[in-house]
């Protein structure tokens, strides 16, 4: 039965707080965050974000007795993909990311948390990547392009983190990074299967331990190869290893695939050439003629961890506006510190919610509607996200990463 | 001293709960020097005081000690006590067993024991404590209030009406403040200006109030009292005491600015009124600086003002404009470079303006040229050599001024360069006769076929100053092998052959060397005569090639081919002509010292051009070759340039000035008519025998440069161009290519004019004031007056939306700032009280207002409650509905606070008669949807999503201290609090007062309030200044720094230390003594820590018995 009112309980209020959910009492109820909220988009979900501080001064998040009860609120729990845009917007500076992970710290500890995402947690636990493959195999994107592994002189690292390097489609970012990074002439190795989940993903679904196994693992590799910089595709392999790794003893710089091709521009060591075509862009009716003289439209999404989290912002655009043959379009109203999400993050790219509650349908709709042919994306996570939602709605655009398309111009 | 008395209070049980008043007793009881010990519940109290007294007289105490409270509490209540009973002031020391020990202990063993400590210290410095009288000092019974809004008006009425002199200070050419721009007041609807003229009037008639409006604080020095202010009284470059305040000039005024008054809904002229009652009733004009445009016209031409003429029609008005600073305008709006344009602000928005199209258009619109009124006649004789731009343009400015010069030419035409090396598809003869014409009536002899071949001869020949401005008109020789064949023609011999009407034969094929305009006319007038194909060669690149776009541009669609990074090796020959020219092509390498980047062959690149004539224009120099070989004229290292002084342009001879290309090589047209200009200043000061360099130093420039902000809000508009004349018809001919712009094209390239500068100064106000107001070169004044007390009521503005990124940066016209509305609402407002909205006019029906903007958001803009915008949005909303009664208003609010008197009534009546909806939830976004506004929030109290479409969008942003508070503040030396509202001396006891003594605060200056509060602070500072004024003298607290005379060095360490600049250097016998300014020297002790000698003590407070209190209190 439904609760009608509710008693304060304030022992699980301390345990909350004590799990990390320290900003609540800053939150002053003006429900600022719930409008920029991705969820506020979509059709089918009202998520009033507010009430978790509230909630959780009160002792009440996760706390019905009954079970249908409280699967239901551990659903509203997992909800958020952590893309911070209330954050960005708070007057308060209350991090309601932060609180529910807090929640979802203490139920992942008793394992009430969503089925979905067990098997990943585990897979992670036991073989270092949340798809179950084999560690072995973590280097067979690189067979052909003869990418050797770290090795001590070296000034980078690359770290294409688990879906570029065992997704099929994904791996096709990986070798385009790669080929970028030869033709600079970079000095750069991988880890291959040294290389762990950086465990950003499970940390803000709550899986704390795992996370801190995930951790360690990887700041002993990196410290026994000798590693300095790190250089990776995944923003959330970003944000973690540059803010959350040195509090638990990384001692290593770290930089985004897109600051390092901004760079190598900027220094005359890249020198993309006419974007003229691109081969996956077919539009049957377009003549050959036409093609080549009109730009390529792409429209950038700037990703929330790369953008909103870590305020890189200028670097990526600053990729594509050097592409020649290239025109770089911005979703209006929704670009930099306004972007979408397009809820993959926090564990939300496993849990699977139906049409209506999909917020990279929403995005990848706004993007068409700029006009642009191909969707510029700077994140595994937001590449698959997209790739589902323009195959489910069947629409004409093309998913590409900032690194493919940079090597499609060399 | 012996015979001390203490006094222990309990404070009920603030001091009694913890310490055990009993065993303080018994313990100071026999403490040296303590003749008599007594506690009592409340020592305050009356009872208590008497008691002190009582035992003074009967004990025959020397000095009393209150153990109680903190010293900022009761210190006065005890000394007076004490002086009471015959006691000097400063034989009472207060013993602070409160605030420092009962109320921060809980062990009641050594609270106690501390507060014996403490009790014992201060009979330590009580034994040493001086006798001390205050200080006094005389007091100025004049006030200085500063700003004029409704809280500097109420504070110098209220001043005035007391019989003291007020200086009142505003810094707008009117006083009334933001009140003025307000419709209607909370909670009772009063008209706000109707309630508040009344007291601008009152001021503007007030035999006391001395008003500064257009004003602003330079520098203050003095003290409480007796104060020192300078104030600095703003050009308004009108004369006030003869401005009647008609309003005649704004009429005749062409530009627009946005207005102030109006928060920039509407447009004001540059000479202006901030609104109709303004008080005093006078204009002012404002002037940002130089426009980028005069600034970059090497003649100063005024280019907005001409320009501003056209907008209004006034083309002769134009013309004479342009002519004072130019004679050459039918020339210049021809062949000018045009560095106007380039620097023209315009540029960044769309395209700069057609500046030099405008020129053309004024000069080619006068028909009938009327009479002159000449200048009488000046003593002196001037010759000029050379009738090129240069020399005829000193030639008139001498001629304006009375002088009657001799132009000698050597050719048998006028106009040197002007005339033979620009083709007349670009200039033609009958244009560039009309301004030589114009130059004429002035009274200039210009004789042709007259070679001077001696300069230094004219000065004895009757001649008393010389002006050489002979040009450049020796061709550079091509350095290649080949340049001696037949076919090869110099350019500007080819343009001056061609220009003088001697047939001239060109080739098939033509080929031009260089990058100039020379090197383009030369093309582009060998098409003309027949070429087939003509090409330039060209060494650089095209962002390098000095010739103006527009020409290189109807080159190549004139059919010129051009070769960049080309440059010829050889040319060869066959049978003695031109067959073919071998190039080179070149990479540009690094800068050199012209900035362009240097071209640099590539080996190897050779390839040749059939070619039958090929004409180098590579440039020219200056002829020096006419001169006698005894000449005292300086000549540059090559012997190319007459060698001058930059300033005055005056040569090695005296009375001898050379300018324009002599001087400078081959430059520019307007370069040459600025030199002929300045050199004829420097002949006007040599023949009045004035210094030539006295007072012409340039003054550093302010040049305006508005803002990204204020361009953003342009809509771009198309740059006009002249109608030119087809291909196939302009080579076929020497008629000229460009037509001008149509009066149509004119009046609105002109419109398009951004006014940089404000005021255009086009002297239209001049002629529209009857008063004889206007005075164009007024400057700045600065005056001195006296002054006792201080009020600072300099305001709030309002926190700029342009914050707001989620709510469109300010790039949305439907979405307002409060101001804003209020003058929508506003009868006198630019709707006339109609509410319309700015982007369309439309009458919004749906209008969304949203409280705390700014406000109460640390983490991004302000911590702190505004406090005024809850109410004033509940006005809005129902003012809005009186004017728009169909309309819905809805309010997102977070809070909504009104606590005031009959505020939460007024809050009940605008819900319900209002019909207003209050959302609770603050919004996230505002997106615009075609024509609409879509609020994005929530409506927290019911957990739904709300998304309204509105026709307009009111924010509520926050209160901020107006701009210049802390630039106040610093002249001032008083404090403000982070956000730059001035401090209070005491939040709660002392609200109008400022920590610093003599200065008093009023309205949002101090904190942000409304209306009601603002006013009674202002009365409250008032009566604070008419405190100070009803005392014969004032006292200055005695305890001050001391200095030991003996031991002073003079190191002047103490005097970068003193925050109240009290200590000052003074000669004693011979040394130097750091001296004490007893009356600035608020005791603060930083020169007694500082003075590294010991020489600076504080009174009552010296080293031995700080000493002696740390003894006391340790032992």
């Amino acid at each position: 039965m439904m609760e009608t009112s509710t008693t304060p309980i304030w022992e699980l209020r301390d345990i909350i707080i004590e799990a990390g959910a320290t900003d609540i009492y800053k939150c002053y109820q003006c429900g600022k965050c719930a409008s920029v909220c991705p969820w506020y988009q979509t059709e089918a979900v009202n998520f009033p974000t507010y009430k978790f501080p509230l909630a959780a001064q009160l002792g009440r998040i996760a706390s019905s007795e009954g079970k249908e009860e409280l699967a239901r609120e551990v659903e509203e729990v997992y909800r958020c993909v952590g893309c911070e845009a209330c954050v960005e917007q708070c007057p308060q500076g209350v991090n309601i990311p932060n609180t529910l992970r807090a929640v979802r710290r203490i139920l992942v500890d008793y394992g009430s948390y969503p089925d979905t995402l067990k098997p990943v947690v585990s897979k992670i636990h036991n073989v270092g990547n949340p798809l179950g493959e084999p560690g072995e195999k973590r280097r067979d994107w690189a067979k052909d392009l003869a990418i050797p592994l770290f090795q001590p002189g070296m000034e980078y690292l690359y770290f294409p983190g688990c879906f570029p390097a065992y997704d099929p489609r994904l791996r096709k970012v990986a070798t385009s990074t790669a080929k970028v990074l030869k033709k600079a002439g970079v000095s750069f190795g991988i880890l291959g299967e040294k290389e762990w989940c950086c465990g950003e993903a499970i940390r803000r679904a709550g899986a704390e331990k795992i996370f801190q196994e995930a951790a360690q693992s990887n700041i002993s590799a990196f410290r026994n190869a000798g590693v300095k910089k790190v250089v990776v595709t995944s923003p959330h392999c970003y944000t973690t290893f540059k803010n959350e790794y040195p509090l638990l003893g990384a001692d290593f710089e770290v930089f985004h695939i897109t600051q390092l091709f901004y760079q190598l521009i900027e220094e005359g060591k890249l020198k993309p050439h006419q974007l003229s075509q691109l081969p996956e862009l077919g539009e049957p009716n377009d003549s050959k003629s036409q093609r080549a003289k009109d730009p390529i439209k792409v429209v950038y999404h700037d990703p929330c961890t790369l953008g909103r989290q870590n305020g890189i912002y200028e670097e990526p655009r600053g990729v594509l506006k050097n592409i020649p043959g290239l025109e770089l379009l911005e979703i209006g109203d929704f670009s930099h510190q306004f972007a979408l999400c397009c809820g993959g993050g926090s564990g939300g790219l496993w849990l699977d919610w139906p049409k209506g509650e999909r917020m990279a349908d929403i995005r990848v709709q706004q993007a068409i509607e700029t006009g642009a042919k191909v969707l510029a994306v700077a994140c595994p996570y937001c590449l698959q996200m997209f790739e589902d939602s323009v195959k489910t709605m069947n629409l004409g655009l093309k998913v590409m990463d900032i690194a493919e398309l940079l090597a499609e111009s060399l | 001293m012996d015979n001390i008395g203490v006094f222990v209070c309990h404070c009920g049980i603030n001091i009694a709960a913890t310490i055990d008043i009993k065993k303080v007793v018994e313990e100071i009881r026999h403490y040296p020097g303590v003749a008599h010990v007594e506690d009592y519940i409340y020592m305050c109290s009356e009872p208590g005081q008497n008691l002190i007294k009582e035992r003074i007289r009967e004990k025959g105490l020397k000095g009393v000690i209150v153990a109680a409270c903190s010293p900022t509490l009761h210190e006065v209540t005890f000394r007076r006590t004490v002086a009471s009973a015959g006691l000097n002031h400063y034989l009472f020391e207060n013993a602070n067993i409160r605030e420092q020990c009962s109320w921060v202990h809980e062990n009641r063993l050594w609270a106690t024991q501390k507060a014996i400590r403490i009790i014992r210290s201060v009979v330590e410095k009580l034994k040493l404590n001086e006798a001390l009288m205050p200080i006094r000092t005389p007091v100025t019974r004049r006030a200085l209030v500063i700003g004029g809004g409704i809280a500097g008006i109420q504070v110098s009425l209220d001043i005035a009406d007391a019989g003291y002199e007020t200086i009142l200070v505003e810094k707008e050419p009117s006083i009334g403040g933001h009140m003025a721009q307000l419709s209607e007041t909370f909670p009772t609807l009063d008209c706000s200006q109707c309630i508040l003229t009344p007291k601008m009037v009152d001021v503007g008639h007030h035999q006391k109030i001395k008003l500064y409006t257009y004003s602003e604080i330079e520098e203050l020095s003095g003290y409480l009292g007796n104060f020192r202010v300078k104030i600095r009284k703003k050009a308004t470059f009108v004369d006030w005491d003869k401005c009647t305040g008609c309003d005649e000039c704004t009429e005749s005024c062409p530009v627009n600015i946005k207005s102030e008054f109006e928060v920039g809904l509407t447009a004001r002229k540059a000479i202006y009124r901030p609104f109709p009652q303004a008080i005093p009733n006078k204009f002012a004009i404002s002037k940002f600086g130089i426009p980028p445009c005069k600034d970059a016209c090497p003649a100063g031409v005024n280019v907005p003002g001409y320009i501003n003429l056209v907008k209004k029609g006034k083309y002769k008005e134009a013309l004479a404009l342009e002519r004072e600073k130019n004679p050459f305008p039918a020339v210049c709006g021809r062949v000018c470079t045009h560095p106007c344009e380039t620097k023209c602000k315009r540029g960044e928005i769309d395209a700069p303006l057609s500046i030099r199209a405008l020129k053309r258009f004024i000069a080619d619109r006068e028909a009938v040229r009327e009479p002159l009124e000449l200048p009488p006649p000046r003593e002196g004789r001037v010759a000029i050599v050379g009738s090129g731009p240069s020399g005829l343009s000193c030639a008139y400015v001498l001629a304006k001024k009375g002088y009657r010069p001799t132009v000698f030419e050597a050719l048998p035409i006028t106009g040197g360069m002007l005339r033979i090396g620009i083709p007349e598809f670009r200039l033609p003869k009958e244009e560039l006769k009309k301004d030589i014409d114009y130059i004429r009536s002035w009274g200039v002899e210009i004789k042709p076929n007259t070679p001077v071949k001696d300069p230094e001869g004219l000065l004895k020949n009757g001649y008393d100053a010389v002006y050489i401005a002979t040009g450049a008109h020796i061709e550079r020789r091509l350095p290649v092998e080949g340049e001696d064949l037949e076919g090869v023609y110099y350019g500007v011999e080819f343009l001056k052959k061609v220009n003088m009407g001697e047939k001239v034969a060109v080739g098939a094929k033509v080929a031009i060397i260089g990058g100039g305009n020379s090197a383009v006319d030369a093309a582009r007038t060998a098409l003309r005569l027949g070429a087939e194909k003509v090409t330039i060669i060209y060494r650089r690149s095209r962002v390098e090639m000095p010739a103006n776009d527009e020409e290189i541009e109807r080159a190549e669609k004139e059919g010129v081919q051009i070769e960049y990074l080309t440059n010829p090796k050889r040319i060869i020959g066959k049978n003695g002509k031109v067959a073919k020219i071998e190039c080179l092509r070149m990479r540009l390498g690094a800068p050199d010292a012209s900035g362009r980047r240097t071209p640099i062959p590539i080996p190897g690149s050779e390839f040749t051009i059939p070619i039958d004539t090929i004409i180098p224009t590579i440039g020219q120099t200056p002829d020096t070759s006419f001169l006698p070989k005894n000449t005292r004229l300086k000549l540059s290292e090559r012997g190319n340039r007459f060698v001058v002084d930059e300033a005055t342009l005056q040569t090695t001879v005296p009375g001898i000035f050379a300018g324009g290309d002599a001087v400078l090589g081959p430059a520019t047209v307007i370069e040459a008519i600025a030199q002929g200009k300045r050199a004829a200043i420097s002949i006007d000061r040599y023949l009045s025998g004035m210094g030539l360099e006295e007072g012409r130093k340039e003054e550093p420039k302010r040049v305006a440069e508005p803002s990204l902000i204020e361009l953003k809000g342009i809509i771009p508009q198309e740059r006009e161009e002249g109608i030119v004349l087809e291909v196939a018809e302009s080579i076929s001919g020497f008629d000229e290519v460009e037509l001008g712009l149509t009066e149509e094209q004119a009046k609105r390239e002109a419109e398009r004019c951004l006014n940089c500068g404000g005021c255009c100064e086009c002297m239209e106000c001049v002629s529209a004031c009857e008063a004889e107001a206007i005075i164009h070169d007024q400057r700045d004044e600065i005056l001195e007056e006296e002054v006792g007390a201080i009020v600072v009521a300099t305001g709030y503005e309002l926190y700029s939306v342009e914050k707001m990124a989620e709510y469109g940066r300010g790039e949305y016209k439907d979405v307002l700032n409060g101001l804003q509305f209020e003058r929508l609402l506003s009868a006198s407002g630019p709707t006339q009280g109609k509410i319309r909205r700015p982007s369309d006019g439309k009458i919004p029906k749906t209008v969304a207002f949203i409280s705390c903007v700014g406000s109460r958001d640390p983490e991004h803009h302000l911590p702190y409650c505004s406090k005024i915008c809850c109410m004033y949005t509940a006005k809005h909303a129902l003012l809005y509905k009186h004017h728009v009664p169909d309309g819905e208003a809805i309010v997102f609010y977070l809070d909504t606070r009104t606590a005031g008197k009959d505020y939460e009534e007024f809050f009940t009546r605008v819900r319900e008669e209002g019909k207003v909806a209050y959302i609770k939830g603050k919004p996230s976004r505002i997106i615009k949807e075609g024509d609409d506004l879509v609020v994005w929030s929530v409506n927290q109290l019911t957990g739904e999503k709300i998304q309204v479409k509105c026709d307009m969008v009111v924010l509520s942003t926050a209160i901020v201290p107006s701009g210049n508070a802390l630039e106040l503040a610093k002249k001032l030396k008083i404090h403000t609090n982070p956000h730059g509202f001035f401090s209070e001396a005491h939040p709660k006891l002392r609200p109008v007062e400022s920590l610093v003594p003599g200065f008093y605060l009023a309205g949002c200056a101090q904190g942000q309030k409304d209306i009601p509060e603002t006013v009674a602070q202002a009365s409250g500072a008032a009566s604070k200044v008419l405190d100070i004024f009803s005392q014969e003298e004032l006292a200055h607290e005695p305890i001050v720094a001391t200095v030991d005379e003996e031991i002073c060095s003079g190191c002047e360490i103490c005097i970068s230390v003193c925050p109240y600049e009290a200590r000052e250097i003074k000669m004693r016998d011979g040394r130097r003594i750091a001296e004490v300014n007893e009356v600035l020297c608020e005791g603060c002790g930083a020169c007694v820590a500082a003075c590294p000698s010991g020489a600076t003590e504080q009174r009552n407070f010296r080293d031995l018995q700080l000493s002696k209190m740390v003894e006391a209190a340790f032992k």
